[in-house]
């Protein structure tokens, strides 16, 4: 890339000489850095918005209170053989199909009904037939727009058998085009295990 | 060259208002930060999507611990600096990777301590463009990092050269007050 003109042809050559030392020692500074980004992606933006709606971290007291309050909710829920889990409900779900890559593979990724006080919405992965993540791998739930990678609903591992994931995402769903499954992150851009179109609700 | 500055609420006291929980405050503080913490994230971590991610814990750091800002400690800009540095760090040993300072232009054999100072010049130059407003900081990027000529700024921009030119003096004036003591 072609280095920035000179600054008295940025500005012109009509300044006071105090002035243009003055922005000479701000041009000196544009020089020595790097360019900021473009412009900030959607989708932080988004997953940022979503930051303030998380409970704060609990005072020492109310810490306590909450760790009574849930050891009794444990109790109760082992007394009834029920797990919270049980607590989600889910507005729709949508079934992924395999790609060629991973014919044995099969997912649902059930969304839960959008909080109207805080816009997340809840999600639970259900996937099976994956092959077992080694080393640094992960698996990743996606959402397309235009045939790109365009924002990230999670990062997961699986196990043998079937994994359950929860999910946390303030995505408008209709924005998107198709949920897609891939193993690693979206710079590499890898390729869709599992797919499905965004469904019309 | 100061009156140029505009008196847009503190980057200091938009921390305490978060602290209080104030959403509002949050927006205003992200819109001034977002790219400062992206660009440095990409810079260490090389990639978008964990440059993402950092970025995405910077700000959640930033929710959880503004209590924790004392504004007597170190300035506003400090504060946020740091956040961003350890969630970046944390990123980069989640994947049991250290952290690559990407080499800049200006500091390429640059040692660390070198490469310390270069990130937070940059840091505060990059920061100091987020409260331009939008046509100035607009003709000075086009200016100093795309590589166009002010003539195909002006075209690109759709008006006449004159403005890019006024634009831009006005632009690094209103930086020079904003950046006031930094030196490159």
């Amino acid at each position: 890339m072609k280095e920035p003109v000179d600054l008295r042809e940025l500005v012109g050559s009509n300044l006071p000489p105090e002035e243009l030392e003055e922005l000479s020692r701000v041009d000196r500074l544009l020089r020595s850095v790097p360019a900021p980004p473009h412009d900030v992606p959607a989708s932080l933006t988004q997953a940022v918005a979503a930051v303030p709606l998380e409970r704060r971290p609990p005072t020492r007291r109310r810490f306590a209170v909450a760790i009574a309050f849930a050891a009794l909710i444990a109790v109760a829920a082992f007394g009834l053989g029920r797990w919270t889990a049980d607590e989600f409900s889910a507005a729709y779900s949508v079934e992924l199909q395999p790609t060629a890559d991973a014919p044995g593979a099969a997912a649902v990724v059930e969304v839960g009904e959008r909080d109207p006080d805080s816009g997340n919405v809840e999600l639970v992965l259900q996937v099976s037939g994956l092959p077992k993540n080694t080393g640094d791998q992960f698996y990743a739930l996606w959402l397309e727009k235009d045939g790109e990678w365009a924002a990230t609903c999670g990062y997961f591992s699986v196990g043998e058998g079937e994994t359950t994931v929860r999910m946390t995402v303030s995505y408008e769903f209709r924005d998107f085009d198709a949920w897609n499954i891939s193993l690693g992150a979206r710079p590499d851009a890898p390729p869709p295990l599992l797919a499905a179109e965004i469904p019309e609700v | 060259m100061s009156a140029l500055v505009a008196t847009a609420e503190s980057d200091s006291r938009l921390i305490e208002r978060v602290a209080g929980g104030d959403r509002d405050a949050f927006t205003e503080l992200y819109g001034r930060f977002a790219r400062p913490v992206l660009a440095m994230a990409l810079r260490q971590l090389g990639d978008n999507g964990r440059a993402e991610e950092a970025a995405q814990e910077t700000f959640a750091a930033v929710w959880r611990s503004a209590r924790s800002y004392k504004p007597e400690r170190g300035s506003a800009s400090a504060w946020l600096y740091a956040v961003a540095r350890h969630a970046i760090i944390d990123r980069a040993r989640q994947r049991r990777e250290p952290v690559v300072e990407v080499p800049e232009e200006a500091s390429a054999e640059a040692g660390p301590e070198e490469l310390a100072e270069s990130s937070w010049l940059t840091w505060r130059v990059h920061a100091a463009l987020e409260q331009l407003p939008e046509r100035e900081r607009a003709v000075l990027e086009l200016a100093y990092w795309s590589g166009l000529s002010q003539t195909e700024i002006a075209s690109y921009l759709d008006v006449p050269l004159g403005t890019v030119k006024t634009r831009t003096r006005t632009g690094l004036a209103r930086l020079s007050g904003l950046l006031d003591e930094v030196r490159a």
